[in-house]
This record gives C-alpha cells, sequence and structure tokens, in this order.
C-alpha cells in the first residue's frame, strides 16, 4: 500500500529561522559598559528618572487621582473605563507598538523616532483601526468571557461519568473526536491574528485569548472523556476544514510581508459560520448526550460556542458600520459566505463522520441511528435560520442568496 | 471574482453526494468509523479500550497518560486531530513544522497544565479590590508605574505563542493545551495591571521605555548594532527553542524574581494577591520553558543537540551582555519604581537600592541555576557581573 500523501500543515504561518552564532564582546568589557550604563550612573547619583520628577498634572504622568470603584461584578473594564480619559480605542493610527491606550504617548518622541521603533507590519500596529477590530459593549463581553470560563475543578463532576453501551461510546467519541478537532481548526486559524492587533484594543486582545484558551480547554476535557470512559479517539474528519482554509490563508497572506490583511473575512468564517455550526450541532448532542457529565460537557460548548459567535457577529456588525466603504465590505463578505457555505454545508453538517454518530446519540442506540437521522432532519431548518437571523442582525442580509439549504436535503 | 452557485443547484449537488443518496433511500447503517477496528488492528478506528477511574482530581493528563498503554510518540503522526485518533488510509499527513516530540515537549507539560487549569482565576472578582487602602502618593505613584510598565510588556507572549500552537502537530496535545493557558494568563496579567493603574488614586504613569529611549545612546551600546538587533524584537519568525528560551526562560523569570519581591511591592492585601496569583502564574510558564529546553537537549538527536547547544549559548550570552530580560533591571520605569516600593518611603530610597542589589544577585544567580537545570551551563560564561553595576 502506498504511503499517505504529505502535505504542509493548514495553516500558512511565516517560516522560522535560526540564531546564527556570531562573535561577541569579551566579558570584561560588557561588564565594564554595563557600569556606565546611563541607568546605573543615575542609580549612583542618586537620582530617580522621569517617572518620579515629571509633574503629576500637566507632566508626562498620564492620569493622576483616577480612582475607580468596583462595580457589583467586581474590578471590572467598565468600571476602569468609567474614569479613565480614553475609554475607548480612538482612530487615530497608533504610534507605538507596545502601547496601550489608557497610557498616554511621551511628547518628546519624534515623528522620525516613532517610525524607527514602530514598524507598521507584522507587528501589532497592522490592526489599529476601530473598523478593523472593535466591537460595541467589548468591556461587557470580554468580563462575560472571562466570568463564564469553564472551571473544570468546580463544575466537572467526574464521578458523573457513566460507562455506556459500546455503541454509544463511540458514537461520543467519534463526535469529541470531530470537536477536538474542528476547535485546533478555530484556534490555529484566529490564534496568529492577536498578535496583530494593537495593545490600544485590550478588551478585544483579552477576548481573543480566552476564546483561544476556551477551544483548548474544551479541546483537553475532550480528550479526557474519550480516554477514560471505555472508548478511545475515533477517527479524524476529512474536509471539515474545507473552504475555512482556503479563506484563512488568503486572508493572512501566511502572515508575511507588507500587505493589506483581512481579519474581517477570518472572524466571519471562524466566528461567524464555523462556530454557528459547532453551536447548533452541540445543542444537538446535548440534547443527544447520555449521562450527566457528557450533557453537562456539551452545555458548556454550546455557552462557549454562543460567546464565540456573539463575538463575531459585533464585530462583524461594528466593521459594516463602521468601515470606509460598506458596500465593498459586505460585497467581500458575501463572496466569503458563498464559498464557505456549500463547502462547509457538504464536509461539515452533511459529513457522515459527524451526522452518523450525532443520529446515534439522538437514537440511543446504534440500531435506532434512522430515529437519530429523524430528529437532525427535523432539526436541521435552524442551521440556516438562526445563521441568517444572525446575519440579518448584522446587516448583511442573506436570505436570497444562502447557499445553506433550508430543509435537509436528505 | 468566484461566481456564487445558483441555490437550487447548490441543493442538488448535495442530494447528490454518496451519503446524502444513502440516507434518502432510507440506508442509515453507520459508516466505517463504526464498525473498523482500532488502528493497532489494523483499522480506522482510533483507538478503543481506555479506562480511567476519576480520582479525588477527577481526571488529569498526568495519570491519564500514565495509564495509557500507547507511549507518546516520538514523532507526530501528522493528523488534523489529537494522538492516537486514527484516519482513512488515503488521507494526507500533514507536516507540522514542529512534528518531534523532543522539539516541543517539556518534561512537566502535563503537570502544569493541570495546574494552570485549576489556578485559573479572574482579574474582576478573585482579587480583593475592597482591601485596597490609600497609599503615601510616592507608593502609589510607584506601584502605578511599576503596574503601566508591566501592563504594557505581558501581552507580549499571548501575541506570539499562538503561532507556535499553530506549528505543533496536534499529536502533542498538551503543549497547545498549555501554551493556550499561557495566553488566557497574559491576557489576565494585562488586565489586572490595568485595572491596578486605576483603583486607588494613582493612575497610568509615564510612557514605559520613553526615557531609555530618549536617552539611548548607540556608542555606548554593551553590544554591536548587528548583534543587538538579533536578540531583540521577539517575534514569530524565531525558532521555537529560542522563543522559549528568550520569552520563558529569561523576560519571564526576571519578571518572576520582582514578584517574588512581592512582600516590598505589596502593601496591602489587594496588592499581595495580586503580585501572588501573578507569580504563580509565571513560576509556570518559566518552569514549562526550562523543563522544555531541557527535553530539547536531552532528547534530540546528536548534532541537533550539539547545534542546539551553540545557538542557546549565543543566544544566553547576546542576552546577558546586551540586557534583554535583564533589561528590566536596568529599565528605569521598572527597577526605580521597584527600589521605592522597597524602601518604603522616599527617605530611604538607600535601603531600597540596598534591597535591589541583593535582588540583582539574587535574579543572576536564580538566572544561572535554572541555565543548569535547562542543561545549558553558563556558570563562569554569564555576560551578567554577578553584583549589579551601580
Amino acid at each position: 500500500m502506498a504511503s499517505p500523501q504529505r502535505v504542509p500543515s493548514p495553516f500558512a504561518l511565516p517560516p522560522t529561522r535560526r540564531h546564527r552564532p556570531l562573535p561577541l564582546p569579551p566579558p570584561e568589557e560588557v561588564k565594564e559598559k554595563l557600569y556606565h550604563h546611563p541607568e546605573a550612573e543615575r542609580i549612583r547619583s542618586g537620582q530617580l528618572g522621569e517617572w518620579f520628577t515629571t509633574p503629576l498634572v500637566g507632566g508626562e504622568w498620564t492620569e493622576w487621582g483616577k480612582h475607580a470603584r468596583p462595580d457589583r461584578i467586581g474590578m471590572t473594564f467598565m468600571a476602569i473605563n468609567r474614569v479613565s480619559s480614553n475609554p475607548e480605542p480612538t482612530n487615530e493610527p497608533a504610534r507605538r507598538l507596545m502601547h496601550s491606550r489608557y497610557i498616554k504617548t511621551h511628547r518628546s518622541i519624534s515623528p522620525e523616532l516613532e517610525e524607527k521603533i514602530a514598524p507598521k507590519y507584522g507587528t501589532a500596529r497592522e490592526m489599529d483601526r476601530r473598523d478593523q477590530v472593535w466591537i460595541e459593549h467589548a468591556a461587557e463581553l470580554t468580563e462575560e468571557a472571562l466570568d463564564r470560563q469553564m472551571r473544570p475543578a468546580r463544575q466537572l463532576r467526574w464521578e458523573d461519568m457513566t460507562p455506556l453501551p459500546d455503541d454509544l461510546e463511540r458514537a461520543f467519541d467519534q463526535f469529541a473526536t470531530y470537536l477536538i478537532q474542528a476547535m485546533y481548526l478555530c484556534s490555529d486559524a484566529s490564534g496568529p491574528w492577536n498578535g496583530l492587533i494593537h495593545y490600544g484594543f485590550a478588551e478585544v486582545k483579552s477576548f481573543l485569548a480566552y476564546e483561544l484558551f476556551d477551544y483548548n480547554l474544551m479541546c483537553g476535557l475532550l480528550r479526557k472523556r474519550v480516554m477514560a470512559n471505555g472508548g478511545g479517539m475515533g477517527v479524524q474528519v476529512e474536509g471539515l476544514g474545507a473552504g475555512l482554509i482556503d479563506i484563512c490563508n488568503e486572508s493572512s497572506h501566511g502572515f508575511v510581508g507588507e500587505v493589506e490583511r483581512d481579519f474581517s473575512a477570518v472572524i466571519f468564517a471562524i466566528d461567524v459560520l464555523f462556530n454557528s455550526i459547532m453551536l447548533e450541532m452541540a445543542r444537538l448532542a446535548q440534547a443527544g448526550a447520555r449521562s450527566r457529565f457528557d450533557r453537562h460537557l456539551m452545555t458548556q460548548l454550546v455557552q462557549d460556542c454562543a460567546r464565540h459567535v456573539a463575538f463575531g457577529c459585533r464585530r462583524i456588525g461594528f466593521y459594516l458600520r463602521n468601515c470606509a466603504d460598506r458596500e465593498e465590505a459586505a460585497v467581500k463578505l458575501h463572496l466569503v459566505a458563498d464559498q464557505l457555505e456549500p463547502l462547509q454545508t457538504e464536509h461539515h453538517m452533511l459529513n457522515p463522520k459527524v451526522l452518523e454518530p450525532l443520529a446515534i446519540m439522538l437514537g440511543g442506540s446504534g440500531a435506532a441511528t434512522a430515529e437519530g437521522m429523524r430528529v437532525v432532519r427535523k432539526f436541521w431548518p435552524q442551521f440556516g435560520e438562526n445563521y441568517l437571523a444572525r446575519l440579518d442582525s448584522i446587516g448583511l442580509a442573506r436570505r436570497d442568496r444562502c447557499l445553506i439549504p433550508a430543509q435537509a436535503p436528505f | 471574482m468566484p461566481t456564487p452557485i445558483d441555490k437550487k443547484e447548490a441543493v442538488e449537488r448535495l442530494r447528490s453526494l454518496p451519503q446524502v443518496k444513502r440516507w434518502r433511500e432510507g440506508n442509515y447503517e453507520p459508516g466505517a468509523w463504526f464498525t473498523s477496528k482500532p488502528s493497532e488492528e489494523g483499522g480506522i478506528w482510533g483507538s478503543w479500550g481506555h479506562r480511567f477511574q476519576p480520582n479525588r482530581r477527577g481526571v488529569s493528563l498526568v495519570e491519564l497518560n500514565r495509564a495509557d498503554r500507547h507511549p507518546i510518540p516520538t514523532e507526530g503522526l501528522g493528523l488534523l486531530a489529537d494522538r492516537e485518533a486514527g484516519a482513512e488510509a488515503d488521507a494526507p499527513r500533514y507536516d507540522y513544522p514542529l512534528n518531534q516530540k523532543f522539539q516541543c515537549w517539556s518534561y512537566n507539560v502535563e503537570s502544569l497544565y493541570e495546574e494552570a487549569v485549576s489556578r485559573q482565576w479572574s482579574a474582576t472578582r478573585d482579587i480583593p479590590w475592597d482591601k485596597l487602602a490609600p497609599l503615601p502618593d510616592d507608593q502609589e505613584r510607584a506601584l502605578c508605574q511599576f503596574v503601566t510598565f508591566l501592563h504594557t510588556v505581558e501581552f507580549v507572549p499571548g501575541d506570539t505563542l499562538p503561532y507556535y500552537m499553530a506549528r505543533v502537530d496536534p499529536s502533542f496535545p498538551e503543549v497547545r493545551l498549555f501554551m493556550s493557558s499561557q495566553c488566557a494568563d497574559e491576557a489576565r496579567h494585562m488586565e489586572v495591571f490595568g485595572k491596578r493603574m486605576y483603583a486607588n488614586g494613582g493612575g497610568p504613569g509615564v510612557e514605559p521605555g520613553a526615557e531609555a529611549l530618549l536617552q539611548f545612546d548607540p556608542r555606548k551600546s554593551v553590544l554591536p548594532q548587528e548583534i543587538a538587533r538579533t536578540v531583540s524584537n521577539v517575534n514569530p519568525t524565531w525558532d521555537f527553542l529560542a522563543y522559549s528560551y528568550f520569552v520563558q526562560m529569561i523576560g519571564e523569570a526576571v519578571v518572576l524574581d520582582f514578584f517574588r519581591f512581592g512582600e516590598f511591592l505589596g502593601r496591602n492585601p489587594c496588592d499581595k494577591e495580586m503580585f501572588r496569583r501573578i507569580m504563580q502564574d509565571e513560576a509556570r510558564h518559566v518552569s514549562f520553558g526550562t523543563m522544555r529546553i531541557k527535553y530539547y537537549l536531552d532528547n534530540a538527536p546528536r548534532e541537533e543537540r550539539e547545534a542546539a547547544s551553540e545557538m542557546l549559548h549565543f543566544l544566553a550570552a547576546a542576552c546577558e551582555a546586551s540586557g534583554t530580560g535583564f533589561g528590566l533591571l536596568l529599565q528605569p520605569s521598572a527597577i526605580e519604581p521597584f527600589a521605592l516600593l522597597a524602601a518604603g518611603s522616599l527617605r530611604n530610597l538607600d535601603k531600597g537600592w540596598e534591597v535591589v542589589r541583593e535582588f540583582w544577585a539574587t535574579a543572576v544567580e536564580e538566572y544561572i541555576n535554572r541555565c543548569e537545570r535547562a542543561g545549558i551551563p553558563r556558570r563562569g560564561l554569564c555576560m551578567l557581573p554577578e553584583e549589579a553595576p551601580f
């Protein structure tokens, strides 16, 4: 038998390089220079720097005298934004790399120096416009993401994990294998983008970091569940990333080069569409789960996906309302959807390695797959309807061109 | 521009898919995934028969892996799903850039991940913000400047780690999981420092780094510029080993050392709790990086081990010399507020600098010990002075 074809890993990333050793100055010279370092000399002189000498008001100190009070949840982003002079990012281009919007930029740094210290591409300055990154109520959603993050030690009762008949165990394990693969796709596709988002958008960066952790935390829990209850990992689902991988790679340009990258296409693909499908699948699996433990896992997954979808919808909605050319932006997103919907319907929603285990879980046994399929068929219209309702709320009407069939094609 | 497919045509195409046709004919017999043997018996199913009795810790990856009859492979399988998943015979295999266990594994990754999960906390709820007490102005100012600095640097690993996660073969899920937990940790740290800036009357301070930048004189630079450039600006094109050394073993380790002096930094239960929790998180990150380098050097083929070791020693020497990582110890926005916090008041600043000098010596010694643990002995080679240069 021929050995399997080798292909590059799905998501294009910049190649890595290894540092080449170069001759270094002798340690004595280094120590001598460190001794004469400007900071070392100042310390010896007993002085403190500008952070201490600048006037608290009218100097380089950002904001003295600010006193945020915890709200009913705790010290939220909302609480600090209420007192901050910069409660929201502006559309001013970022002038630094690692620089929060909460901190004033130093007035003595010249524009020439700024250009040198803050290259635009491949850095957190690439995405520094509100229409590229921001969402309404970012603080609230980020707080929710942290608050609802799963705490397995507190929330999961492993003792509720129940041995299942082989057919049901196999079905659950196959479904979990699909979910793990799906969440790795989301994590790999969206994770690197966080490094291109400016620090002025602290809430969005935090949200995306928590989203990344949500995916992986759930993968870890599903792996444990699968490897502990008598079964094991199932079969990889071919084609699950159909359309999605191409769109993400086209949008990122492999994260190489000085080019405009399209974060909105990725958010649409991952958070709006792919997470929408996972959300509906998880809802069905929640209904079909055969133990309290499994149901609890699926309930958590439903919550996670719903939050990711909510973020995606708010992001795309904000983008469409605030970008320079709404019409052009909408056309581009429609094209992304045109490409994704049929491929995801075929390779994800109608994939036997996804739908059949789900049907067995819903039917209650391997012999009752037909009954499970009947449930899926009945539920099917919700896939498209919920997705379209979300797009309506975003302002991207696709009812007349959506390529996800309104009724199950079986 | 691709032409949108006609809706009717799209439905017809879906209806003609083999599985859909089968279902339409009322044949719901599940496919080979349901009937196949596990891959070790020649089938496409991944693996079967894994049982683990949850204990009081629930199910931990440490114990789960120990109980698994299949060892963790030295080479990733190149699948899109987790280790021990199966695949159709004709499914392609993906060449993940980090597909050898030695390239990504850390000796303690499973236990560190479990700790990361069990110790997740919330900057909003888990810090006793109500226990903040007003500080003397100089102390509040010092603390706010210190956290202003930390607020802007904490996200660096979160910006870069996801690139490495996506390069790791999914056969090593533990590594991916741990790195994702670090991303969440760093986001929380950025958050908590940002919140602390505003919580007690100080507010965000002076732009960190600005003064050092304005004072920068290339003639006084410790390293020639072409070398200094190669070891600054960590970015996702760095070799993963170099990245772990730079970010997890040096940068975070020095920050960790700062937090170990939390008694000086925290003057009330709120600040103490904040630094204590962050210290726990940072300790995990440093431990992962250190034990990862050790695993690499213990397990890489001889030629690769030698090349990696040479690169690490170069990087270490350059980082030590340029003050990268240790630059925090000569960064006005970090070290001066630290000294003032340690002093307790401006009139005791000399005592604060004494503490910083002691801190310097401890940090260098800790670093050298850590390098030894990682398998890159720097004792006698380290460019950093053992005593503070001030």
